[in-house]
């Protein structure tokens, strides 16, 4: 009896372990389908093939009299497409002052964390990019700002901002942005020419800004037709400062005392070579401020005044 | 000058060069005619104009802590010659100097700690922007309305100073030593506590103490006003010293590239306001100086009351120095900037 009611219950323990398996195989294939319908819009489009972009120069040296570069970029990509180029700066935590409304007046109330946005964003296109791009693939893409918001992430000095104190934040914080001409969007600037051999040749050339400090930016190439990506490429772009820029960088980073006697040195050098010079222009001493002018002697003010008939 | 030299200076002034620390190409041109803005205000009204000098930088691109840093490095260019000239001509107080600076410097580390309390409690800009208008505007409505006063009665007339019984209570206090160069008697008390006070409000404020240290030294120490310029000078050029080998240990944003264009266009500057400042009357030019001062603690009114163009703003800049023991001396020569009296 006692075996009989042992066998039953191990036949009931499997049958319930088979249950539990095809339950978890459905809902690992309701789980896959799901993420292959929400992936639906890029599955459905045909995958980016890579394409070359020829970046001249791809170092940019900066010397003592560097004033911005002429960069040229140039590539081909598959015939009938349209172009965009994407300029990224690092991702960097930034640091903000927030106003805020005290009674009548603006004072800063807060501190704001910015991360997970690049220092600077240029995206060159040959056309107007919502008129061959969906949004969906924009957006995948992180190709404009309110893309780019979605991966923002802010912190206040009180943590996480609630959704509509962080909307605002992000917004001013895009705004900052664009004001600086750290986030720009030129359409109509990329030069596209359908060549005989069936490709599409592309070619952008600007002046790189003389303002944007050195480091690696990253330079994204994307062609686009039917409104997906059918080609993408990349490069990186180095900003290295040379000759005596550099020295004086890399004093100053490995032997800051020296390098902070040296800029006094310098200074005091300075003050008296500049003050010589200025001296010397001006035919004469220099008269320093607080130096008590000579009076003159009430017969001499007599005598200059008599000759000059005066009183 | 001949037209070679001027080609060449026109080829330089047009030139652009790289800014090693802050990493931006700026024209040499640009940068001498901000350092020869500041250096005229400088040489015709007698303050410092480095209220000005920091935000003008940062405007042509400058990064903020770069922009002070550099800022102080070129003042030790143009004190220098300024100190070496005064002392030949006997006009510092190496006592009274070296008293003032200890003081000062103990007031701005006091200062330091006076911010971190009130930012504790969340008010330290409001307090700050408040100064900044009862300071500017009193300092402001007071000169004005005295120039207008003098003006009227058509002559300057030095009025002998009352004895008041703040005074006699000054003259009261122990340790009392002779300064002979300035040719006063006083407690060592006094100075270091009034250099003190000037430090604290310096650390807190950021700026403006410049409109405070000369007149003090005249009025309370009863100084020479030549004397007050040369020990000024002094404490400036040792506080500055000391600031600009304590950011370039700590924070390495020393560019001297730029501290020495913006020093040549200030002593450049400073030298044809001084011109010009001949030709005006000492009321004319200090109404002019009120009258600055009155317009910045209004815009500072008008910027806390108006809605700002963007919530958020940098942080990097003074407001940020400000907590920074290491950058408080940084902040000490707007304090200890000469009034320059011409």
């Amino acid at each position: 009896m006692a075996l009989k009611s042992e066998n039953t219950l191990r036949e009931r323990s499997c049958a319930t372990r088979v249950v539990v398996r095809r339950r978890a195989v459905l809902w690992l294939l309701a789980f896959a389908f799901g993420l292959l319908a929400c992936a639906c819009p890029l599955a459905a489009a045909p995958q980016p093939v890579s394409i070359p972009l020829k970046l001249s120069p791809d170092v940019i040296q900066m010397s003592t009299f560097y004033n911005g570069a002429p960069i040229r970029m140039e590539g081909t990509a598959p015939g009938g497409s349209k172009i965009m180029i994407v300029l990224r700066g690092v991702e960097k935590d930034e640091l903000f002052n927030k106003k805020g409304r005290v009674g009548p007046i603006w004072v800063n109330t807060d501190k704001v964390h910015v991360t997970g946005t690049p220092s600077l964003f240029l995206r060159f296109s040959s056309e107007d990019v919502h008129t061959f791009l969906s949004h969906e693939m924009i957006d995948a893409y992180a190709l404009d700002e309110a893309s780019i918001k979605k991966r923002m992430q802010i912190r206040t000095s009180k943590g996480q901002p609630d959704p509509q104190y962080w909307e605002i934040l992000a917004n001013s914080y895009l705004d900052l942005k664009k004001s600086d001409g750290n986030y720009r969007r030129v359409a109509d600037r990329v030069h596209v020419t359908e060549g005989a051999d069936g490709l599409t040749h592309y070619t952008l050339a600007f002046n790189w800004p003389k303002t944007a400090p050195p480091g690696s930016y990253q330079i994204e190439v994307y062609a686009c037709r039917d409104g997906a990506i059918v080609g993408h490429g990349g490069a990186v772009l180095r900003l290295v400062e040379v000759g005596f820029p550099a020295f004086m960088v890399n004093l100053a980073h490995t032997h800051p005392y020296g390098y902070g006697l040296l800029a006094v040195l310098m200074a005091v050098i300075a003050g008296f070579g500049i003050d010589a010079i200025a001296s010397r222009l001006r035919g004469g001493r220099r008269r320093v401020s607080g130096e008590r002018v000579p009076v003159p002697e009430p017969e001499q003010v007599r005598a200059a005044s008599a000759r000059h008939g005066g009183h | 000058m001949t037209k070679p030299v001027l080609f060449a200076l026109l080829a330089i002034a047009v030139a652009p060069i790289l800014l090693p620390i802050a990493g931006l190409s700026i024209n040499v041109g640009m940068l001498v005619s901000v350092g020869a803005l500041i250096g005229f205000m400088s040489g015709l009204l007698g303050v410092g104009g480095g209220f000005l000098m920091t935000p003008i930088l940062m405007m042509i691109g400058v990064p903020p802590t770069v922009a002070a840093a550099s800022d102080t490095n070129a003042i030790v260019a143009t004190s220098a010659s300024g100190v070496a000239a005064h002392f030949r001509l006997k006009n510092v107080d190496l006592k009274m100097g070296g008293v003032c600076l200890v003081g000062g410097l103990l007031g701005s580390a006091v200062g330091v700690q006076v911010i971190k309390f009130l930012r504790g409690l969340g008010n330290a800009d409001l307090f700050i922007t408040f100064m900044y208008i009862v300071v500017l505007g009193s300092v402001g409505s007071f000169t004005v309305r005295d120039s207008l006063k003098k003006l009227r009665r058509g002559v300057m007339v030095q009025k002998a100073p009352r004895r008041r019984r703040g005074f006699r209570i000054l003259e009261r206090l122990p340790f009392k030593t002779e300064f002979p160069r300035s040719g006063v008697e006083h407690s060592v008390l006094v100075p270091f506590g009034l250099c003190f006070l000037v430090g604290v409000m310096t650390a807190v404020m950021g700026v403006g103490g410049g409109f405070i240290m000369v007149p003090m030294m005249v009025y309370l120490l009863r100084m020479p006003a030549h004397v007050a310029v040369g020990t000024d000078l002094f404490q400036i050029l040792f506080t500055c010293i000391g600031a600009t080998l304590m950011q370039a240990a700590a924070n390495h944003t020393v560019d001297v590239v730029l501290a020495i264009l913006i020093a040549a266009g200030s002593t450049i500057g400073a030298q044809l306001g001084a011109r010009v400042s001949r030709h005006l009357r000492g009321e004319q030019l200090l109404i002019v100086l009120g009258v600055l001062a009155l317009a910045v603690g209004l815009k500072m009114a008008v910027g806390i009351v108006l809605p700002p163009a963007n919530l958020l703003s940098g942080a990097g800049g003074h407001a940020a120095l400000r907590t920074d023991t290491h950058v408080v001396l940084a902040q000490m020569w707007h304090a200890t900037r000469s009034f320059v009296w011409h």
